[in-house]
């Protein structure tokens, strides 16, 4: 036997069965959407068109459908990452508020007299230490003190409204803005905006969250680390005995997926609006969980899958103006029955079959 | 008697605003006393204000709203005890589905229904009720509940199915029926609460009108360790922030200090986070909440 | 006493299987009313399966079983309530958070003692208030008949064990049984508990209740029952009257005869140092005083050391705390002791550094904690063993060569005959003996110089048994010291140098290979002493 090819096989015939799962949530999705169109009363076909051509009619249109890709695929990892130990990230939103906020300060009150592939890496930097940061805390009430990391992020997300709304307002509010933001970052802390997208947000940015992206996978696939994670994502009794520590492995991989949310906070402030302002985040960071499910919590499924939601949530846009039945909205009731898919349709399927044989142990 | 005025008109506040958040409070303590983890309260919440103000201004009469109301909780209960239960689904993620499903469902229905996808239209006098409605109802449903989760056989089931259902299970009582009663409860009760805030507490449904109380109704249980009195008192004090909030708005404490109040509005939170770490004495959830059995 | 009487319980040629695994054999059983009733067995003889099938839990794949001469018309444990049939497990069914009034009218919060025909309960019933004073007054008659006294409204997790086995019995009783069985009621109670329990038995047999024991513990039997019936291997042995019986005699029956796995080709023992030092340990941790007490052993290169003991006999504990020690003193308390690895001090060590000094580990619950059960088989050859697969500058050694593993596993699973040999092939497609084999041989060939095995071959075909104990015994003969801990007296008998018999978290007896019998070290495990 050919072992190489065999070996290929093995793992093609596995990735293959994801794929295929993912497809069909995302058909599921599709149909129900339309089905929900269709009850409203507006054509289901002429809605999906009006998407597409709201996701890909003209060069901005592209170009949003990257920049929103960028932060999807950052907030994607943020789940996926957490997910090859058995966490769950809820608190991408409150994450990628902090990591906003330290961008749109370093931007603000920064050296400005660096050169300006410095001055980004720095803000970059800060914007992914403060996420991090922020995310660590949860993990450290999870590895240490035994308490639920999931209900320690959403109080963290409220919190990081709250606090960045307050550091806002009292310390870096911009004295010529009737709104609650920073000052707008200089220029050389600015993200450069690609020349052949009509002015879209979209940066080298896409590169660096595919860079993490491949380095998600390098770690996952090819280091130790990576090994160790998933040992404790599949048997923490096994990994004891084994002689990993699975608390120290959880606090890790929910630390350093929290990080990521930071790029997406820093691609917000220093690719888009060049300032920080209240509610930035504006659901992203909790789009990231569809994100990760969809993708399977996998490096290339979460890209894959970050750009399908990009694509359907700048899309949807157009059905505001294009449909007087319905509006972006839909976007959103997609995702929830894409979500509720992927989860369901393996147990589904083993219910359904599993019903008419009984097994004594 | 005139001094007491002002107090009274805080404790009326307090209590108004308090009151949503006991009855999902409430409703969140039933689901996980009896083993499963209920996140989907801000949904649940939503749903209930939305069908609640869209059936009150559609039939005209106020009560029918609560009704519609709790039809809908029923049947989010329902999706999601099939989720969960049957399908063993992860409850957070089962729970954030059915959020989701708020957040962009509603206002789809809202628009086809009243062509608006912000809000429903106001209702009348007659079709709402006083802030007394909700206050009683949360009151009562306090009540009620301690007295089943301590001196009846249901509740005695319900708290031993979230911490050893085998013993349930050795003395001949299915613990999935329990779970499953209790999850029904659950939504129906956090649907009721979201009903009051669009129809007693307001006029209308508006986009997104709870908030985040579902999530700080959540807060308020664990913060009372998942006990009713406790979970009550609770909520009380995170009316009270809320209140404060409110009348701190730009005006200053005796000594010239001023509390933001962006730092007000999360006090329930950092008190909540603050006993996860282990500040605020021992918590401890039902041994077997989200494990499936 | 009760022979001529038609039997109250009986089993008939009962057969049970799970797949392929026999579990309980041409089982005869006759319980009569009114008598004590002593089951006796190794771990595995089927005992435990007998009361499920009693019970209504599980069904008998052929064969009859029999209440009153008639077919048992119920089939769970709440319709046997009903029949007047209940059991008291080793594992308790108790909810810690509740209280003890609380976890004994759990079911029947509303009957009182008077069971008046079949359990019908309205529905509104559970809303109801529960009256704690009546109940409270007619469970202390209850516990006063026997002697017992318990804080009806302290957390059942704040009571003894011993307390929580009175508690589970005068739940029985609350619900008006009959027929009672313990399943090893005495494994966790101390010995002044225990006579307060059998002399609670003769009571609850003078009050004409049936008991059934289920037990390991001979000395006991000797004092309480009437009858003993011996489970071997699924199959009920032999029924005798307890008096005729010595414990030694049980303790052979209890063992049976040596399985003739061939003899295995065996070197003298060669010695040399010593690997595992332990010296007068005894830990203890709240609400169970007796872990491991004053145990001293050690484990030489070049020999095989076997641990015998029962379930609960403290083999476990002294498994887990080798494997890790620091981290299984977390939460315990050392009253004294020391232990020596390599002759070095290692009360300090964690799991990880023990596996990375050259010691092996094949644990008892494979499936649990040996593998992964839905990764391959190469995956799961470097599970643990990560650290030698270490290359890489930058980070450095983090990362993974797993060409290095491929090339060398296909040497392990070839010398072991592990079918299919496929390292892509995901282990949970190997048999049961195949995945024995394989972690073995992760172990094994790894050559460490001390090997810690649980159970090394339980679940596991006779071929392959056969190899087990041969690689086990060549890493003995190149000078590896082994610490071998097994339910299967045989197992022991057959490749131990010599063999510590623990009881109660203490050494009950130190047997040397040529001294040998299974009565020996069956009487040994039963709490005798030698």
């Amino acid at each position: 036997m050919s072992s190489l090819g065999w070996r290929q096989f093995v793992k093609f015939r596995l990735l293959l069965t994801e794929a295929i799962l993912a497809l069909m949530a995302v058909g599921v999705g599709i149909l129900m959407g339309g089905v929900l169109v269709w009850i409203v009363g507006e054509d289901p076909v002429k809605a999906i068109l009006i998407i597409f051509e709201g996701a890909f009619g003209t060069a901005y249109d592209l170009g949003m459908v990257l920049y929103f890709a960028t932060i999807l695929i950052a907030t994607g990892l943020s789940v996926a990452i957490p997910s090859q130990t058995g966490n769950f990230n809820i608190g991408a939103e409150g994450q990628t508020l902090m990591g906003a906020l330290a961008a749109g300060v370093v931007g603000a009150y920064g050296p400005a007299n660096l050169p300006h592939g410095t001055c980004l890496t720095l803000a970059i930097l800060a914007a992914l230490l403060a996420s991090g940061l922020w995310g660590a805390i949860a993990a450290a009430i999870r590895s240490y003190r035994g308490g639920h990391e999931v209900i320690a992020s959403i109080m963290l997300n409220f919190i990081a409204a709250g606090v960045s709304g307050w550091l806002v307002v009292t310390y870096f509010q911009a004295p010529d803005s009737q709104n609650p933001e920073t000052i707008t970052v200089p220029e050389v802390f600015q993200l450069h905006r690609f020349d052949s997208f009509d002015g879209a947000p979209a940066t080298m940015a896409i590169f660096i969250a595919l860079a993490f992206a491949f380095c998600f996978w390098l770690v996952l696939e090819r280091m130790r680390p990576g090994f160790v994670m998933k040992a404790v994502k599949q048997s923490p009794e096994a990994a004891i005995v084994a002689g990993y520590s699975p608390n120290k492995a959880m606090f890790w991989s929910f630390t350093i997926g929290s990080a990521m949310c930071g790029l997406a906070g820093a691609v917000m402030v220093l690719g888009e609006s060049w300032r920080f302002r209240l509610e930035i985040s504006d659901g992203f960071g909790f789009l990231g969980i569809p994100v990760a499910l969809l993708g399977r919590s996998r490096p290339l499924g979460v890209v894959l899958s970050a750009f399908l939601f990009a694509s359907l949530h700048h899309g949807s846009s157009l059905l505001d103006i294009e449909s007087t039945k319905i509006g972006r909205d839909l976007a959103q009731v997609i995702e929830a029955i894409v979500v509720l898919s992927v989860v369901s349709m393996v147990p589904l399927l083993r219910f359904m079959t599993g019903k008419f044989s009984t097994r004594d142990r | 008697m005139t001094e007491l005025m002002p107090l009274l008109e805080i404790i009326l506040a307090i209590l108004r605003n308090a009151s949503p958040l006991v009855i999902a409070a409430t409703a969140a303590l039933f689901c996980e006393r009896s083993g499963i983890i209920q996140i989907s309260l801000e949904g649940l919440m939503l749903f209930g204000a939305f069908a609640g103000a869209a059936a009150a201004n559609y039939y005209g009469i106020g009560v029918l709203g609560l009704v519609a109301a709790i039809g809908v909780g029923f049947v989010l209960g329902c999706i999601y005890g099939v989720l969960v239960i049957q399908l063993k689904v992860d409850q957070i993620i089962a729970g954030t589905v059915i959020n989701m499903l708020a957040w962009g469902g509603i206002p789809v229905i809202n628009k086809a229904l009243f062509d608006s996808s912000a809000s429903t239209p106001a209702l009348g006098l007659e079709e709402r009720f006083s802030s007394l409605l909700p206050i009683s109802i949360a009151i009562f449903t306090v009540g009620f509940t301690y007295y089943l989760i301590h001196d009846t056989s249901y509740g005695l089931r319900l708290t031993v199915a979230g911490e050893k259902p085998e013993a349930l299970q050795a003395v001949g009582v299915n613990p999935l029926y329990v779970r499953w009663s209790a999850v029904v409860v659950s939504g129906v009760l956090a649907a009721l609460g979201g009903a009051t805030l669009s129809i007693c507490l307001a006029s209308n449904y508006t986009r997104n009108m709870t908030a985040g109380r579902g999530f700080m109704a959540l807060a308020a249980l664990i913060l009372g360790k998942w006990r009713p009195l406790p979970t009550f008192f609770a909520c009380i004090l995170f009316g009270a922030c809320e209140v404060l909030q409110m009348k701190m708005q730009g005006s200053q404490l005796p000594g010239g200090v001023t509390i933001p109040s962006q730092l007000v509005q999360i006090v329930p939170y950092v008190l909540t986070l603050l006993l996860l770490i282990g500040f605020v004495g021992a918590s401890r959830a039902p041994s077997k909440l989200g494990k499936p059995f | 006493m009760n022979e001529q009487n038609p039997p109250l319980i009986e089993f008939r040629s009962v057969r049970k299987l799970f797949g392929s695994f026999v579990a309980n054999d041409e089982l005869n059983l006759k319980i009569h009313q009114g008598e004590i009733h002593a089951i006796i067995g190794e771990n595995g003889a089927g005992k435990t399966t007998a009361m499920k099938l009693l019970f209504g839990l599980e069904e008998p794949t052929s064969g009859q079983i029999l209440y009153k001469g008639e077919p048992r018309p119920w089939f769970g444990p709440r319709d046997a309530a009903s029949a007047g049939i209940g059991m008291v497990h080793q594992h308790f069914m108790l909810s810690g958070f509740h209280t003890a009034l609380e976890n004994v009218i759990l079911g029947r919060e509303h009957a009182s003692l008077n069971r008046e025909g079949p359990l019908k309960r309205k529905f509104l019933s559970g809303f109801l208030q529960i009256d704690r004073v009546k109940i409270r007054d007619e469970l202390d008659r209850v516990a006063c008949k026997v002697g017992f006294n318990i804080p009806w409204d302290c957390s059942v997790e704040n009571l003894p064990v011993g307390l929580q086995q009175q508690l589970e019995i005068v739940k029985l009783l609350y619900s008006g049984v009959d027929v009672m069985i313990f399943d090893e009621p005495t494994a966790v109670l101390t010995p002044q508990e225990t006579s307060h329990f059998l002399q609670m038995l003769k009571d609850l047999k003078n009050d004409g209740k049936t008991i059934v024991i289920i037990t390991h513990k001979l000395q006991e039997v000797k004092e309480v029952a009437d009858v003993v019936t011996v489970l071997h291997h699924g199959k009920s042995v032999v029924t005798r009257p307890a008096k005729e019986l010595s414990i030694q005699a049980m303790a052979d029956l209890m063992v049976g005869r040596p399985v003739k796995l061939g003899e295995l080709p065996r070197l003298p023992q060669k010695v040399s140092e010593n690997l595992i030092e332990i010296t007068d340990l005894t830990v203890v941790s709240p609400g169970r005083p007796n872990l491991l007490s004053n145990l001293n052993l050690t484990v030489s290169a070049g020999q095989i050391v076997g641990i015998a003991g029962v379930e609960g006999s403290g083999q476990m504990e002294l498994w887990s705390f080798i494997c890790g020690p620091k981290d299984y003193l977390n939460k315990k308390k050392l009253l004294s002791g020391s232990f020596k690895l390599f002759g070095k001090e290692a009360l300090g060590l964690r799991r990880s550094d023990v596996r990375e000094i050259s010691v092996g580990i094949a644990p008892r619950d494979r499936l649990k904690e040996a593998v992964l059960i839905e990764s391959s088989l190469i995956e799961n050859d470097i599970l643990g063993h990560d650290h030698e697969f270490a290359c890489g500058a930058f980070p450095s050694n983090q990362w993974l060569d797993r060409g290095k593993a491929r090339k060398q596993i296909l040497s392990r699973l070839d010398g072991f005959h592990i079918v299919p040999c496929d390292p892509d092939a995901r282990i949970d497609a190997l048999s049961g003996g195949n995945q024995q084999k394989f972690v073995m041989s992760r172990e094994l060939t790894r050559k460490p110089k001390l090997f810690l095995c649980a159970e090394p071959t339980r679940g596991v075909d006779v071929g392959s048994i056969e190899l087990i104990h041969g690689e086990i015994l060549k890493r003995r003969d190149s000078g590896s010291g082994m610490l071998l801990i097994s339910s299967q007296i045989e197992e022991l008998m057959a490749l131990s140098d010599k063999i510590y018999v623990l009881f109660s978290g203490r050494i009950a007896a130190v047997i040397d290979r040529h001294n040998f019998t299974e009565g020996l070290i069956g009487h040994a495990m039963g709490g005798g002493n030698s």
